[in-house]
């Protein structure tokens, strides 16, 4: 048995009963063939950075689950066959994924001590390490956001200007 | 835009395995079109530039990052 990892993006414009319908349909399938759940995380509806089937927004739900081989083909093909389905991905957790999810449910279930401790420690390596290098970077990705709103902002002052003139 | 110090971020931080579904911190290495920043400017380790590519794939796959981004589209 091998740990797997499937996010799943569901169409955002049905209904919630209908979402939660789909995912436990899937739970059902994981279940039924040999598969235990260990997580399922709901991401909820998120803006997709391009458009799939016409849709601007998708509700993504992450389900990390335990599996023997036979049972990934199957679950494949319902991914595929449901209409409702955007995109799917199953991966493999190695080692290293596997360690990399649990420290991360470790910092959700300790919300109050743990995240607070790390931000202190990572600032300290900031400062202490490379202290240029993260400044330079925070500054550059502002210069890219903002040439592009300013140029959009003079460009359409200049177009309107122009029509005035021709009339 | 070189930098004379090329350190790569994932050694630094510590980080063993490069999430695909963390996507502000793939988008730090990408190009404003959507371009993976090769390993000759970002500083990135092989080990980690391998991982970091194969994440951005996935994480293009999911709709969570632009193939192309929609400046240049």
């Amino acid at each position: 048995m091998k740990t797997y990892e499937s996010v799943v993006v569901i169409d955002s414009l049905l209904k919630s009963e209908e979402i939660d319908g789909i995912i436990e349909k899937f739970e059902r399938i994981i279940n039924n063939n040999g598969g235990i759940i260990k997580e399922i995380d709901r991401w909820g509806k998120k803006r997709l950075a391009y458009e799939v089937k016409k849709r601007q927004y998708g509700y993504y739900v992450d389900i990390v689950f335990e599996a023997p081989a036979n049972l990934i083909n199957i679950l494949e093909k319902e991914f595929g066959l449901d209409e409702n389905v955007l995109r799917y991905l199953t991966v493999h957790l190695n080692k290293r994924a596997l360690q990399h999810h649990q420290q991360l449910q470790i910092e959700k279930t300790e919300v109050d001590k743990v995240p607070v401790d790390n931000i202190e420690i990572n600032n300290e390596l900031e400062n202490s390490d490379d202290f240029t290098d993260t400044t330079e970077d925070t500054t550059e990705i502002d210069d890219e956001k903002k040439p592009f709103l300013d140029s959009n902002e003079t460009e359409e002052p200049t177009e309107s200007e122009d029509i005035e003139e021709q009339v | 835009m070189m930098k004379k110090k090329r350190i790569c971020r994932f050694c630094e931080d510590n980080i063993k395995y490069v999430d695909f579904r963390d996507e502000k911190k793939l988008l730090r290495f990408t190009t404003e079109q959507g371009k993976i920043i090769p390993r000759r400017t970002s500083g990135t380790c092989a080990k980690h530039q391998r991982q970091l590519v194969k994440a951005i794939k996935r994480a293009r796959h999911l709709a969570l990052i632009p193939y192309v981004s929609e400046m240049t589209r």
